[in-house]
């Protein structure tokens, strides 16, 4: 197999403005971001301490500040689903230290019920490589190089996609009580079968798990716009 | 008649907020001495009048049945979360629909180059035909050409050396998720685009362009706001104008589509696949809210309706689908790669297909 990654093709992954654009709305990688200032750890309130602590044993504190920017950036496309009256979930994909592809929930705006954060997110990434000419060796070799950080644990749905992909690892906010497929509800993440070549990647959740929920409070106390009738009806501020 | 009271009678109407408060009657319809002392208080400090009326005691199970109960009371109806339409058996006539549906199926699944997964998505109130669909993890393009090439002389040989069928098809995506890398494919080629997705796909594409606007639009509103900003009462207000706005719209479309009404997502409709489904699909399926799945062969590698997992089981989910597996003969797939083999035949098709998908 000849060396998958040729300079000039990670010269175009990783553009030297460290914008990247979206659909949406470009996502500024501002510096700070990438090496946060410990003011801007002390201001957000801690995920679950014993995440905090099982993290900074095993990684580091520099590398937990790391994993709080990126879910950070998360976040903000998680608002911007918010916003768009969308379930608050988003999610960056991070390769080699740099976000490489972001995405949110469209569900509502799609009529698609599939189009989650993460699903978004691969597609940039697919549509992005395919114009590369990648192979699919070569783009399976990439995923398995991948971190996702999403809002919310990805559910059975996505958990199932992320590990038929090869992802590397997962960091993700709030479990998911009714879909999980990280642990809450299936384990896909360790379930994957070996034999049919399935690899199991590694889940870390808790990371800024309050904003996440804080977001869904906000939205579902709102009530979903797009939700069946008989369910739930907008509710209407004075 | 107990459950659901109690969400239904605390209704926000902008400012003002209407309550209501149920107490049960008791034996001789008296009621002095069974509402609650807090109750009589209330009563009596804003004179208030009470009354006696009948309510039914359990929750409706059809539609037919809530109007009835409606008479009596006003409630909103729940349908059951769990299907039961086809538990207890099919006619002929609806055993012969499924089995042509999955003909349907099992005709998309003869691809030009091996055996995939199809999927066909029916409305069955209407019998119409939603989407049909197969595999495009390694090609873009639903096959129809039954081309005569050399990898369908190897494969006949497989089938028919081996017993289970299951054991030649690594082109279906679904019993093989993981390996996408390792097969051959033309350009254009997805990891993810297993049958199923993209059956639901082409459905929202349906339902947008047979419903344009409402939801579609609403979602645009202020991508380029800072995303810190919560929604302003304002904006509520254009989320409640729109929603009636839809239901306007509504009525207008369906002038044009008179047997047409505006689907959520697919609630009430069926999914035939040839294949039982992977995790990804199998929950895919329940976020779009498939009414029934039919299913022709197990996928004993990674199947979640009963192989490895059984997301219909799953009690913590929102929405259940009923699951059905359809028991073909044997043959019916070596059948089907022999068809490949033989250019032009075309027997097996059924004729007389609704033509619902032309999008």
């Amino acid at each position: 197999m000849r060396p998958f990654l040729l300079p000039k093709v990670r010269n175009h992954l990783h553009p030297k403005s460290a914008t990247i654009s979206t659909q949406s709305r470009p996502l500024r990688l501002h510096p700070c971001l990438r090496r946060p200032l410990l003011s801007s750890a002390a201001t957000t309130p801690p995920p679950v301490l014993s995440t905090v602590f099982s993290l900074m044993a095993s990684c580091g504190d520099r590398e937990y500040l790391d994993v709080v920017a990126f879910m950070k950036l998360a976040l903000e496309q998680a608002k911007i689903a918010f916003d768009s009256l969308e379930v608050p979930v988003g999610c960056v994909i991070v390769m080699d230290g740099k976000v490489i592809s972001c995405g949110r929930n469209r569900t509502n705006e799609t009529r698609n019920a599939t189009r989650h954060a993460e699903m978004e997110a691969i597609d940039v990434l697919l549509d992005q490589w395919k114009k590369l000419k990648l192979s699919k060796a070569e783009v399976s070799e990439m995923f398995s190089k991948c971190y996702l950080y999403v809002t919310c644990e990805p559910c059975i749905m996505c958990a199932g996609a992320l590990s038929f992909l090869g992802i590397k690892e997962v960091y993700y906010g709030c479990a998911n009580d009714k879909f999980g497929g990280c642990g809450s509800i299936l384990s896909l993440h360790t379930m994957s079968c070996e034999e049919a070549g399935g690899k199991s990647y590694k889940c870390t959740g808790g990371i800024m798990a309050e904003e996440a929920v804080s977001l869904f409070r906000n939205f579902y106390e709102l009530g979903n716009p797009n939700a069946p009738k008989p369910h739930r009806q907008p509710v209407q501020q004075p | 008649m107990s459950n659901g009271c109690e969400s239904n009678i605390l209704m926000k109407y902008r400012s003002t907020q209407l309550s209501v408060i149920l107490c049960l009657a008791g034996e001789n319809n008296s009621q002095v001495d069974i509402i609650p002392q807090e109750v009589v208080g209330l009563i009596d400090s804003h004179q208030l009048d009470t009354f006696i009326t009948k309510v039914c005691r359990y929750a409706p199970l059809s539609k037919e049945e809530w109007v009835e109960q409606c008479k009596l009371w006003p409630t909103s109806f729940h349908p059951p979360t769990y299907n039961i339409s086809g538990i207890t058996g099919f006619s002929q006539e609806e055993s012969q629909l499924v089995c042509k549906f999955m003909k349907l199926a099992l005709d998309l699944a003869k691809s030009k180059w091996q055996m995939v997964n199809a999927a066909v998505i029916v409305d069955p109130s209407t019998n119409e035909v939603i989407a049909r669909t197969c595999d495009q993890v390694y090609s873009c393009s639903c096959p129809i050409n039954h081309e005569v090439t050399k990898n369908h002389d190897n494969m006949l040989l497989n089938s028919s050396a081996t017993e289970e069928p299951k054991l030649s098809f690594d082109g279906v995506s679904c019993l093989n998720p993981w390996g996408w890398s390792n097969q051959k494919s033309c350009d254009s080629w997805h990891p993810l685009r297993h049958a199923a997705i993209v059956a639901i796909e082409d459905s929202a594409a349906r339902d947008r362009n047979l419903f344009p606007g409402g939801q579609h639009d609403l979602a645009e509103i202020d991508h380029v706001e800072p995303a810190l900003t919560s929604p302003s009462p304002k904006k509520q207000k254009t989320i409640s104008m729109d929603v009636n706005d839809l239901e306007e719209l509504n009525s207008h479309t369906n002038g044009c589509h008179p047997e047409l009404s505006r689907p959520y997502l697919c609630t009430g409709y069926d999914i035939y696949l040839v294949w039982e489904p992977c995790a990804m699909c199998a929950m895919a399926l329940v976020h779009q809210r498939i009414k029934r799945i039919f299913y022709a062969y197990p996928n004993p590698t990674a199947g979640a309706l009963g192989s490895v997992h059984r997301l219909q089981g799953e009690k913590s989910l929102n929405h259940h689908y009923a699951v059905f597996k359809v028991l073909l003969p044997r043959e019916s797939l070596n059948r089907g790669i022999m068809s490949l083999v033989s250019k032009g035949d075309h027997a097996k098709k059924p004729s007389n297909m609704p033509h619902g998908v032309s999008l």
